[in-house]
């Protein structure tokens, strides 16, 4: 890595910030559940409960309370970390592929029609399109059928539905670098040269946009963890019992007034996650594509 | 160095904040109740506030079958007969009513000088046409089959192919016959201990004549009948006036002026609303406020539980696997501690039966599917599949899917429970959570669902009604199966073929008991629990009345003026005192 | 001849945001059809019996072949008012001049689609308008503020600020402004669309700075990034030189050149909030289309998302078309570049 991006990026305090918190985030994930051997499945009686059975608050047994039917609010958090930052990622960087692909092939072939002579089609024209329609398409119809298709909800459908309706966004960015990049001069010279297609856009385009894309995966991990809240806050998203934080909020929601702790936490936990990736994503951007050159 | 301390502090200070907005939020004292009750002669004025979360849809009588309308047409329309508090069907909308010992004949004799709402006179000619409009076979009428028995019906409704091949509707419903103009009977073709209970819905209710003689789709905006309100404005989707009706039958009532009933409001708003005093009743509440406030003293006096009007339970699919071996279905049963299950939520009990609380027949006494893991381990070896809960191998091998809708205290709080439950009996269960509409879909066709949630509420609080659409062979079907165990029993269909012709109540009661027996030893539904609403309302709301044959009846309900506009406030509650004192007197 | 390319370019646009408009709309269309449910028990209920729900399902039409059902539906969406109209058959036309727009009749709430729409949609024009007006007036002015005074206590809140706000998840935001606001303090109504106009402004307050909050936060951090860059250039330290006040540069020169990017945001964003902010109009149960759409789509009530879809698709792909074209007319360097 370019010596002075590490540089850049050390001293950038949002990113020092952003990487703490991103860090000790994975390595709840990684290692929480293990550590503190709490089952996130398991309803626990013998919790205690208020005087008409309502849960509890924060106790020597569990430290973060229990839920609305007793089970330990600490392992949901932990276990659910695991969860929202593994779809996160996974959806991030499903979203990333498909975009990557799709820009670079509108970028690239911007203004130019490609085939043999009856055939012509313009890529770019009908990747862009594409987008236009998948933009004002109901999120909602789509995260249904996608669910009816694959006939229940699960950790893969959610994927699926994030990764297959944020990329375009992802495609419009990677489309107006990549025609920045296409019209440098060594690029022009390179294909002068005789340089295929592939070629190009492998040595050239994508080392280039390679900075942005980084930039652009962290953020996107930042959104989709957002949107699978908003997903389960309509209750789209992952099914009971799995520990999700968005599902999660929603039951915190209906104790809101009496029992908080069973919102704050799960609350805290998305606002700290997401603040996280941003954090570091700005850090990243800061280092790899300084303000200086991006006039 | 001196930025990183910076950064710090307003870390530490936005981490200040933060908690404090939290704190706020977690201490607060319940809001007492405004006012106190005063008992006294009723006053007449006022106008009642209410809310629900649900929107209304339609309310035109005949086509309108949605939870949420039954208080609307309650009071906007007047039934032929109705169910006093004791649970016996008397005449409302007719003076009489005289039944002919074969049970083939009803002869209504009704009040003069009813008035609808329009300040035409109600006649039996009214009756009919209200009749003949709901069950013309062009109105999307959702319960016409209640009504089969009516002679005449099969013409009139279902048509009859002529020579041609092509159907011939009866232009009238012979077995609604007009005898004065004041007098009206109704035959029917065979005896139906179901058609006075299903009279007492609003399908057949009396509408104005502005509604016609045919369904017209927009009459549905100037609903009108003859009930004590009458409908002023409907803003869709957003509140409903309704207005007292002068010309009302029973003299002195109804007390309101008029009733506020505000739609779509969540339920943290009412509870919100409730407590500063803009809404005079609650009853759809968070588990956790409902909790709040039955252990608060002060509001103890005004709450009051209303009998559960429905049953929820498990089906199990009598047809596939693994649940077509009845050892099986015997073991999940016993497996299931619903008590402990039910008690996450405050408003749910464990159920002994088929029939809730609220509907004639159910017995307090009864005793149903009980709880018993070394039962359940006996019934697992019987079906072939032993379990040793020590190693915990064994059972049965491969997991199954119970499919409930989103949304709902099953899908959140019971199934995870469940779930934990049968592990212990070698029963493994996954838990499939889909859209209301996408269940209704899934679990009525055959072969699709092993196992999934089943409620049903009462439509009329008679027995029929729950054991005949769900447990009988003649719902089963291919496609809208509402037999979803798609269970049949012998002796089930014949006891309810009888039960349904049998005019004798006692021996009626007998049947539906036996049924019960068989739903308790065959297991195609785990019997689960009842939901019940904790009404609640302030002390100035008198005669609300709460039984099980009607929703949220605020017919006769009269409010405490004095008490309300703020002359008498609740003792030791100051911000009962200021809110009080801000609402100026008699301005609804 | 530079102009009338242009007009060239601006008749392609609009063929190909009328195609995709189409295409939207047919995809919906099928995928709704695919979904495993039954509008006819949607409407009846659930414990409606068979034999009338298949009655009812008759009377919809629902028994006949998608195919059959999207060519009626298709035919009919925009065809010419007959010379003698058929009062029943026109019953959920709306008529333009002498054309006839028919989106159908809503399963559920039994009224023509049109009017269900056309009752909803102001209040949610209204609400993402507001919303709007936050995003700028907060956002923009606090990320203005903190550009031209870098590194003060004000820039730090500002980003301190904005990263939890662009952070937290669109309803928490609402509940604790719900909380705090209409339920501790009492200053604003808790939900609803209230029955006079200064009822209407009221209520219109917390959602919108729900909707807001979030782009607020978005927009500072873009208005702030986008001034320091444009702070730096020559002809701000020129004008400086030249004895200019600061905030006369800050106004005059600097924001002009940062509004481009902004612009762009704004349109998109509108988009966005048009489409139905979802959450939050059910958190304040403000009667608008998110809400709308919701339930039509769980109650596969098809006439109105269908309806909805061919409003909000409209609405985005004409949001992007002016975009686009004031980019061109803001933006001298695109001109340049299109006529060379």
């Amino acid at each position: 890595m370019d010596p002075r991006a590490l540089a850049r990026f050390r001293t950038h305090r949002g990113a020092i910030v952003g990487t703490a918190i991103v860090g000790s985030l994975v390595i709840m994930a990684a290692l929480g559940p293990a550590v503190l051997g709490l089952d996130p499945m398991t309803s626990d009686f013998t919790a205690g409960s208020g005087a008409e059975g309502e849960p509890v608050g924060p106790s020597a047994a569990h430290w973060l309370g229990t839920d609305a039917i007793y089970r330990d609010q600490l392992a949901r958090l932990v276990y659910g970390a695991r969860l929202s930052l593994a779809i996160g990622v996974a959806a991030s960087a499903l979203s990333l592929f498909i975009g990557t692909i799709a820009g670079m092939a509108a970028g690239y072939w911007e203004g130019r029609t490609v085939g043999p002579a009856p055939l012509r089609i313009s890529p770019d024209g009908i990747i862009m399109r594409m987008v236009d329609i998948g933009l004002c398409f109901p999120f909602l119809i789509l995260v249904m059928a996608i669910g009816a298709a694959l006939d229940e909800t699960t950790v893969w459908t959610v994927l699926i539905v994030l990764g297959s309706t944020s990329w375009l966004g992802t495609a419009r960015i990677v489309r107006s670098q990549t025609m920045r990049v296409r019209d440098l001069d060594f690029v022009t010279a390179s294909r002068a040269l005789g340089a295929r297609t592939p070629l190009v856009l492998v040595r050239h385009v994508i080392p280039n946009v390679a900075g942005t894309l980084i930039v652009l995966g962290t953020i996107s991990v930042a959104q989709m963890i957002l949107a699978e809240s908003a997903l389960s806050y309509l209750n789209l998203g992952l099914p009971p019992p799995t520990p999700s934080w968005g599902h999660m909020l929603l039951e915190g929601q209906r104790y809101f007034a009496g029992a908080p702790w069973l919102l704050a936490a799960p609350a805290g936990a998305i606002v700290l996650a997401v603040m996280g990736f941003n954090l570091l994503g700005e850090g990243l951007r800061e280092a790899l594509d300084p303000r200086e050159s991006r006039t | 160095m001196i930025r990183g301390c910076r950064l710090r502090r307003t870390w530490a200070r936005a981490g200040m904040v933060a908690s404090m907005l939290l704190s706020a939020a977690g201490c607060e004292g319940l809001q007492g109740p405004v006012g106190e009750r005063r008992e006294g002669p009723p006053q007449r004025g006022g106008t009642l506030e209410l809310a629900n979360y649900g929107d209304v849809r339609a309310l035109d009588p005949a086509v309108s079958f949605d939870q949420v309308a039954i208080p609307f047409l309650q009071l906007i329309f007047t039934p032929l007969v109705d169910y006093d508090k004791h649970g016996h069907i008397v005449p409302l909308l007719a003076q009489s009513l005289e039944m002919s010992p074969d049970g083939l004949h009803y002869a209504f004799r009704l009040r003069e000088g009813v008035l609808f709402h329009d300040g035409q006179e109600l006649t039996a000619g009214d009756v009919k046409r209200s009749i003949e409009r709901a069950l013309d076979h062009e109105t999307p009428c959702p319960a016409p089959s209640f009504y089969a028995s009516i002679a005449g019906y099969e013409g009139f409704h279902d048509g009859i192919k002529d020579a041609a091949g092509k159907l011939v509707f009866a232009p009238h419903l012979e077995g609604v016959v007009i005898e004065g103009r004041y007098a009206l009977r109704i035959d029917l073709s065979e005896p139906d201990a179901t058609f006075l209970p299903a009279l007492t819905l609003y399908f057949l209710a009396p509408v104005c004549p502005s509604a016609g003689s045919k369904y017209a789709r927009d009459w549905n905006n100037r609903a009108c009948g003859s009930g004590p309100f009458r409908l002023e404005s409907w803003s869709a989707s957003r509140e409903i006036v309704l207005r007292r009706h002068d010309g009302y039958f029973e003299p002195g009532l109804p007390y309101l002026d008029g009733i506020r009933w505000s739609l779509l409001v969540p339920p943290l708003s009412q509870r919100f609303k409730f407590e500063k005093g803009e809404l005079d009743h609650l009853r759809q509440m968070h588990a956790h406020d409902l909790r709040t406030y039955r252990s608060d003293p002060r509001w103890q006096p005004f709450g009051q539980w209303e009998p559960a009007k429905g049953v929820e339970a498990v089906f199990l699919n009598t047809r596939m696997k693994p649940f077509d071996n009845v050892e099986l279905r015997r073991a999940f049963a016993a497996a299931v501690d619903w008590k402990r299950v039910v008690a996450a939520r405050p408003d749910t009990v464990a159920a002994t039966q088929v029939l809730p609380p609220a509907v004639t027949g159910h017995d307090a006494a009864f005793a149903g599917q009980t709880y018993d893991p070394k039962r359940a381990l006996a019934h697992m070896n019987r079906a072939g599949f032993p379990f040793d809960p020590a190693t915990g191998r064994g059972g049965y091998p491969d997991p199954f899917t119970f499919v409930v809708p989103t949304d709902t205290a099953v899908a959140e709080a019971f199934a995870p429970i469940l779930q934990q439950q049968l592990a212990k009996v070698g029963l493994r269960m996954r838990i499939k959570q889909v859209s209301y509409t996408a269940y209704l879909a899934e679990t009525s066709q055959r072969n699709r669902a092993a196992l999934g949630y089943q409620g049903w509420t009462m439509d009329f609080p008679d027995a029929s009604d729950f054991f005949e659409p769900t447990l009988s062979s003649e719902a089963i079907q291919d496609e809208e199966s509402q037999n979803r165990a798609f269970f049949s029993d012998g002796e089930l269909d014949a006891l309810l073929k009888r039960a349904h012709r049998e005019l004798d109540p006692a021996a009626r009661g007998a049947m539906y008991k036996r049924c019960e027996e068989i739903v308790r030893d065959q297991v195609p539904l785990s019997i689960g629990f009842y939901s019940r609403w904790y009404e609640l309302t302030q002390p100035y709301v008198h005669n609300y009345a709460v039984d099980g044959k009607h929703t949220e009846d605020v017919r006769a309900v009269w409010i405490d003026a004095v008490v309300r506009g703020g002359k008498l406030t609740a003792l030791g509650s100051k911000k009962g005192d200021r809110m009080a004192a801000l609402r100026p007197w008699g301005r609804r | 001849m530079g102009a009338a390319l242009t007009m060239v370019r601006i008749v392609v646009r609009l063929g190909w945001a009328i195609f995709s408009i189409w295409a939207v709309v047919t995809l919906a269309f099928f995928l709704n059809h695919g979904l495993p449910s039954d509008p006819a028990r949607a409407v009846a209920g659930p414990q409606a019996r068979p034999a009338d729900v298949a009655r009812i399902r008759t009377q919809f039409g629902l028994d006949r072949s998608v195919w059959t059902q999207y060519r009626l539906f298709a035919g009919r969406l925009v065809h010419r008012a007959s010379a003698e109209p058929n009062a029943k058959a026109h019953a959920s036309c709306e008529s333009f001049g002498p054309l006839h727009l028919d989106l159908g009749t809503s399963y559920q709430r039994r009224k023509p689609v049109f009017r269900v729409i056309a009752d909803r949609f102001p209040r949610t024009l209204h609400l993402a308008l507001a919303a709007l007006v936050v995003q700028l007036v907060i956002g923009v002015a606090a990320g203005v503020i903190a550009a031209a005074r870098r590194r003060s206590l004000w820039d730090r809140g500002t980003m301190t600020m904005s990263l939890v706000g662009i952070s937290a998840p669109t309803f928490l935001v609402g509940i604790l402004l719900q909380y705090v606001i209409a339920y501790r303090l009492r200053w604003l109504p808790l939900d609803g669309y209230g029955t006079t106009s200064s009822e209407h402004v009221a209520s219109i307050v917390l959602p919108a700075l729900t909707l807001g909050i979030v782009g607020a936060a978005y927009f500072a951090r873009l208005a702030r990034s986008e001034m320091i860059e444009v702070l730096g250039m020559d002809f701000v330290r020129t004008a400086r030189a030249k004895g200019v006040g600061p905030v006369g540069v800050v106004v005059r020169h600097a924001l002009r050149n940062a509004l481009l990017p902004l612009v762009t945001a704004l349109g998109l964003d509108f988009g966005v909030l048009m489409g139905g902010a979802v959450v939050t109009e059910k958190l304040f149960r403000w009667p608008g289309m998110g809400q709308l759409s919701v339930d039509a789509v769980f109650d596969r009530d098809a006439p109105v998302i269908l309806g909805v879809v061919i409003l909000t698709s409209s609405m985005i792909i004409l949001a992007n078309l002016l975009v686009d074209l004031s980019y061109a007319l803001l933006d001298p360097r695109t001109k340049a570049g299109r006529a060379g």
